[in-house]
């Protein structure tokens, strides 16, 4: 199993999410943390923040991981949001970001933080996985694709040829 | 004496990933697999981005000065470019990392 699937519950997975910034973004995870794993509201969103005036989370074709570490969290944290529009987020593509996986980290978790970040950019970096993630409608399914992952890049025939692939022939 | 930065990080560059060592001092070493791609390039850019202390890189293998351009280019990070035949595994790489000064 993904060291994602470990970690992400279909609790904290929302998807059709409205915000209009970052900022509204990270008062919403915020305000999640709190209720679901009582958690400050304050500092996630403060340390998500300031996390993001370091350099932009953005990894590009929509995707962003935003982070932070947290006082007295005794094991990782992952929440999954798809937003119901993109946003700016100053990615090194330029694309607006619509699919968000926020990692809160305990403050000494470096190899754990470094293996999720990994399978993200793993899964995210695989245009049949997004465009599957794309055509799930409750958070239930959502779950079951991550934890199927890397089972799900295997199985999972391409719904259309890549970009590349197409290239390659003219079309 | 120099001590050398906190964080050292070894990275075998290879065509469809990137294996990474991270060598932190006093800790053990933790590893992971980037896919090689944009988004594994800013993953592990992100990730850098993330260090509150100065990082030394060494990169080796395919594509090594495209990747260590693409993760270099930032203050208090410090990359080597190096020979397969000195260190090719992301662990090497990282304890070369640590001992270069």
């Amino acid at each position: 199993m993904n060291t994602i699937a470990n970690y992400l519950s279909a609790e904290d997975i929302s998807l059709g999410v409205h915000v209009t910034g970052k900022h509204e973004l990270f008062e919403i995870v915020g305000r999640h943390m709190e209720l679901a794993h009582a958690l400050p509201l304050k500092s996630i969103a403060l340390g998500l923040s300031r996390r993001e005036q370091i350099g932009s989370t953005g990894l590009g074709q929509g995707v962003a991981i935003p982070h932070t570490r947290v006082e007295h969290l005794d094991r990782m944290v992952v929440a999954y949001l798809r937003l119901k529009s993109a946003i700016r987020f100053d990615a090194p593509d330029g694309r607006p970001v619509s699919d968000v996986m926020v990692l809160l980290a305990p403050k000494r978790a470096a190899e754990e933080h470094l293996e999720v970040l990994a399978d993200a950019a793993q899964m995210f970096a695989d245009e049949c996985f997004r465009a599957h993630l794309q055509e799930c409608t409750d958070p239930l399914e959502v779950k079951r694709l991550f934890d199927a992952w890397p089972m799900t890049a295997a199985i999972m025939a391409p719904r259309k040829p890549p970009e590349a692939f197409l290239l390659q022939r003219g079309i | 004496m120099n001590m050398g930065p906190d964080l050292c990080i070894g990275i075998s560059s290879k065509n469809e990933v990137l294996e990474l060592a991270a060598l932190e001092r006093g800790r053990s070493a933790v590893t992971a697999t980037f896919p090689a791609t944009g988004i594994g390039l800013e993953a592990i850019k992100v990730f850098l981005a993330g260090s509150a202390s100065p990082v030394r890189l060494a990169v080796a293998g395919v594509a090594a000065l495209s990747v260590a351009l693409a993760l270099g280019n930032s203050l208090q990070r410090e990359v080597f470019i190096v020979s397969a035949a000195t260190a090719d595994q992301p662990l090497a790489l990282a304890q070369y990392a640590m001992r270069s000064s």
